[in-house]
């Protein structure tokens, strides 16, 4: 992918200096965004109109989630770019780049070409309905298990280079217990898809892909608390904010996902199941700032010299 | 014996003051990088007069920031110690 896509020699990309203040455009972008869904549901309930609030998910929720997957390729394979061969964090980096792959071809899919959105240009060919559906759900499959067991793998790597560190945190009783929540949760979904198994359901194939995806969850969860703990260890600092960063990400998914699932069983009904569609959105953002933030330090410490009221005698 | 004794204890003295002046300037450095406390225990096995300092420091900063990024805020470390 690093090689074959280049995206770090784009010309905008090829020096550092872009990255100053990359993390405040994600940051602004994301909260403009929220705040204009909000004003969107605002709208929604005092004329009693869904449109506001289902065009507002469907056209411009899209193409955020379209922007911030991209965002997020492109400055982890810049990161990569940084780190040299045989470095795990370069690992790290191709892997998590390979998950934001996986992210935007997902959110491309799922969002826009498998939709009736008015991005979709695919639907000038008047193409038949299953087509639309069978993009969705490859989206949903590349967006869900593939993309989560990239990041899990990549997040795996920078937690080994904590560990070498000597940085690497311990979990709390507070984790032990959220863990064993979520893996309690988990064991009542795999019970209740045996049974139904059990009763003669016939999953498919898209399904069966998507079963993976909340072990996936509970791994990526376990990462996230390790990397938070981590950070807290150290101190917050330019490079933890980016390890920071995706465990807010996963935090918010994990959310996302127990939503889904409350939802499903009728224990969020409508419209308050509505307000778990605003957490993709900042977790996206968060997804996407944790390389603008390795990328701001790394500019950092290559632009210390440069910085110093010395700077001018040492050139 | 007594004045040596209090010339030897002395000259400690400022060598240990020297030693947490130099981590105090090189913390000041990589702190915000790193972390506080990470930069505290990064330091702690430095010896006061920094011999084992660039080879305790670099590592470290090269696992997180890549060795190009790692070499220059090292070479800019150094800058900063020479000058004060």
């Amino acid at each position: 992918v690093h090689r074959r896509l280049a995206l770090h020699r784009l010309p905008g990309l090829r020096d550092l200096e872009f990255s100053r203040g990359c993390s405040t455009f994600i940051l602004v972008l994301t909260v403009g965004y929220l705040a204009a869904g909000l004003l969107a549901a605002a709208a929604w309930r005092i004329t009693h109109n869904d449109a506001w609030f289902i065009e507002f998910f469907n056209l411009p929720g899209a193409a955020l989630l379209v922007t911030l997957a991209g965002l997020e390729l492109a400055l982890s394979l810049r990161v990569a770019a940084e780190f040299s061969p045989g470095q795990w964090m370069r690992t790290a980096w191709r892997l998590i780049a390979l998950s934001a792959l996986c992210d935007l071809i997902g959110a491309l899919a799922s969002q826009i070409f498998g939709t009736e959105s008015p991005f979709n240009l695919l639907r000038i060919f008047y193409p038949p309905p299953f087509v639309a559906a069978m993009t969705r759900d490859f989206g949903l499959v590349v967006g869900g298990p593939f993309r989560f067991a990239f990041l899990a793998a990549g997040l795996f790597w920078s937690l080994r280079v904590y560990r070498r560190a000597g940085f690497l945190g311990r979990l709390a009783a507070v984790d032990w217990a959220v863990l064993a929540m979520v893996f309690a949760y988990i064991i009542d979904e795999a019970w209740g898809l045996f049974q139904a198994l059990e009763a003669g359901k016939q999953p498919a194939p898209a399904e069966i892909m998507g079963w993976p995806v909340d072990p996936l969850l509970w791994v990526l969860l376990l990462e996230a608390l390790l990397l938070y703990r981590s950070v807290r260890e150290t101190g917050v600092g330019w490079i933890g904010r980016c390890w920071g960063a995706f465990s807010i990400g996963i935090a918010l998914i994990t959310l996302g996902d127990v939503a889904i699932w409350a939802t499903n069983y009728g224990y969020l009904p409508w419209p308050w199941s509505s307000l778990g569609w605003y957490v993709w959105m900042p977790a996206a953002g968060a997804f996407a700032i944790a390389p603008a933030y390795q990328l701001e330090a790394i500019h950092q410490a290559r632009s210390a010299r440069e910085r110093t009221p010395w700077a001018a005698e040492l050139r | 014996v007594l004045a040596g004794i209090g010339q030897w204890e002395s000259r400690r003295l400022d060598s240990q003051r020297r030693g947490e002046a130099l981590k105090g300037r090189v913390a000041a450095e990589i702190g915000p990088f790193l972390g506080r406390r990470a930069t505290r225990r990064l330091l702690d096995p430095v010896s006061s007069g920094g011999e084992n300092l660039l080879c305790t420091i670099e590592p470290v900063l090269a696992h997180f920031l890549g060795e190009k990024a790692a070499s220059e805020l090292v070479s800019h470390v150094v800058d900063a110690i020479v000058r004060t």
